[in-house]
């Protein structure tokens, strides 16, 4: 069973009071800035042993919470919104009629695209993830092919001419 | 989501055309001119807007493709010659193995300007752009440029010396009425035909003198073999848009012709130019008409009159 088809379940809280619930919270921050067992101790009024028990006790509850998160919810979320994206920009492309419009919707796309594939890799839904997106394996024995590449040519040079310069 | 725009590598895109053009050649006239175009944002006079001259896009398909072996570039002042005489050359050398070039210019100053279309220094179009650095081997001389496919460029001002030494493919001689007729008969015995790669001479210049050696070549071009390119300031001037010919300086040569064209010359400049330069030196320099007479003893001096 993965873990998209785990049902939805709460999350395994240790049967601990609120009030102690809060002063956990409180002790890990403490223990996080760096305060000693003693200084703790002092600071609540408890004995050093509850503040050891309370810190355990405050990792137990961290793994609880941490069990609740639906990994396969997390990332179908993260996945949807790239594809939106993408959609949303191959839309503008077809649409767009200036002609600089459309590479620089080309350009997004790429670059979504890039980000996406990484964003799969990190979560290793995916094995391997080029560094960078280049263009490559372009058919050119096929003239449609060599035509839109060479009016794609001359949209960079006229682009790169129009850039202003410093 | 924030997008960030990602080079899309315009240096791969046009390697990778570059490098498949230089394996397989180009499939036709307007695939080449359409390569011009895009890389070098050049685009070579197409119309025929005189009925009786050549459009200069004619000029460098036929070179390129080797339609014809030796001609001649008959044009106007401004029209192109030298530029397109270096596009010309950097195609051959270029695209093609082991192209030698010789170009020898009429004077200091036309071999510099030749160069300067190949580097971009000066006025100079920059055709050996950095798409292509990655082919010339070493630096980038006058004297001698070398490509990574062992072709190569000399540019030179034309000179006895100059003249000898060795036999490239194509010759090119820019402004030939400037030159000496003794160099220029040297000069034909360059070029040979080697690496199946044909042999040709390419011949760049307005008539400027009424007995000169561009005269020459003109006359006697359907014996040498020479096929004559002819433009004038027409053929090479921009679309007429939005003007009223009946009000038009230039009506009285045009006729409307400009209104086909699809050149780079600007209208205002021809106009300007009608203006300053005498009928006889607009006729010749700019319309290709008729070689001037300007400068001769008697103006109306004919050789098939006076001379017995």
């Amino acid at each position: 069973m993965t873990s998209s088809e785990t049902p939805q379940s709460k999350p395994e809280i240790p049967p601990i009071s609120k009030r102690r619930q809060q002063r956990i919270r409180e002790i890990q921050d403490l223990f996080d800035s760096g305060l000693k067992v003693s200084e703790i101790s002092e600071l609540f009024g408890i004995s050093e042993r509850q503040v050891r028990r309370d810190k355990e006790d405050g990792k137990a509850f961290d793994r609880a919470l941490s069990k609740a998160v639906d990994q396969a919810e997390v990332l179908g979320r993260e996945i949807r919104s790239y594809e939106q994206a993408l959609r949303m920009e191959w839309r503008a492309y077809r649409t767009a009629t200036n002609p600089f419009v459309k590479v620089a919707c080309m350009r997004n796309i790429i670059a979504l695209k890039e980000k996406y594939i990484k964003f799969l890799q990190g979560a290793g839904l995916i094995e391997k993830v080029a560094d960078q997106l280049k263009i490559i394996d372009i058919p050119y024995e096929k003239k449609p092919v060599r035509e839109a590449a060479l009016d794609l040519v001359k949209l960079i040079n006229e682009a790169e001419d129009a850039e202003p310069t410093e | 989501m924030t997008l960030q725009l990602a080079d899309i590598e315009p240096g791969d895109l046009k390697h990778g055309l570059l490098e498949h053009y230089r394996r397989e050649g180009f499939d036709g006239a307007e695939e080449l001119l359409k390569f011009i175009e895009s890389f070098w944002k050049l685009r070579v006079p197409r119309s025929h807007v005189c009925p009786e001259h050549t459009p200069p896009a004619a000029y460098i398909v036929d070179s390129f493709f080797e339609v014809i072996q030796d001609s001649v570039c008959w044009a106007n002042r401004g029209g192109g010659k030298t530029l397109l005489g270096a596009l010309a050359t950097w195609l051959d050398t270029v695209f093609k193995k082991e192209c030698a070039t010789k170009i020898l210019g009429g004077s200091l100053e036309q071999s510099k300007k030749m160069y300067q279309h190949l580097t971009g220094g000066g006025d100079g179009w920059g055709l050996a752009t950095d798409d292509f650095r990655y082919l010339i081997q070493g630096e980038m001389l006058a004297a001698q440029t070398t490509l990574a496919n062992k072709s190569n460029i000399n540019i030179l001002t034309a000179s006895s010396k100059s003249v000898r030494g060795p036999h490239p493919q194509k010759l090119k001689l820019d402004e030939i009425d400037e030159f000496d007729d003794k160099i220029y008969e040297a000069a034909m015995l360059i070029p040979k035909t080697k690496k199946g790669i044909k042999a040709g001479i390419q011949i760049y210049s307005t008539m400027h003198k009424a007995y000169g050696l561009m005269n020459r070549v003109i006359t006697e071009a359907a014996q040498s073999g020479y096929k004559i390119y002819k433009w004038c300031v027409f053929d090479v001037m921009e679309k007429c848009v939005g003007r009223e010919c009946s009000i038009c300086e230039l009506w009285e040569d045009c006729q409307g012709r400009a209104l086909d064209a699809d050149g780079f010359y600007s209208i205002e400049n021809a106009i300007s130019e009608k203006r300053k330069v005498s009928r006889d030196t607009w006729l010749c320099e700019m319309l290709c008409f008729q070689p001037s007479q300007e400068g001769l003893i008697y103006k109306e001096f004919d050789m098939a009159l006076h001379v017995v």
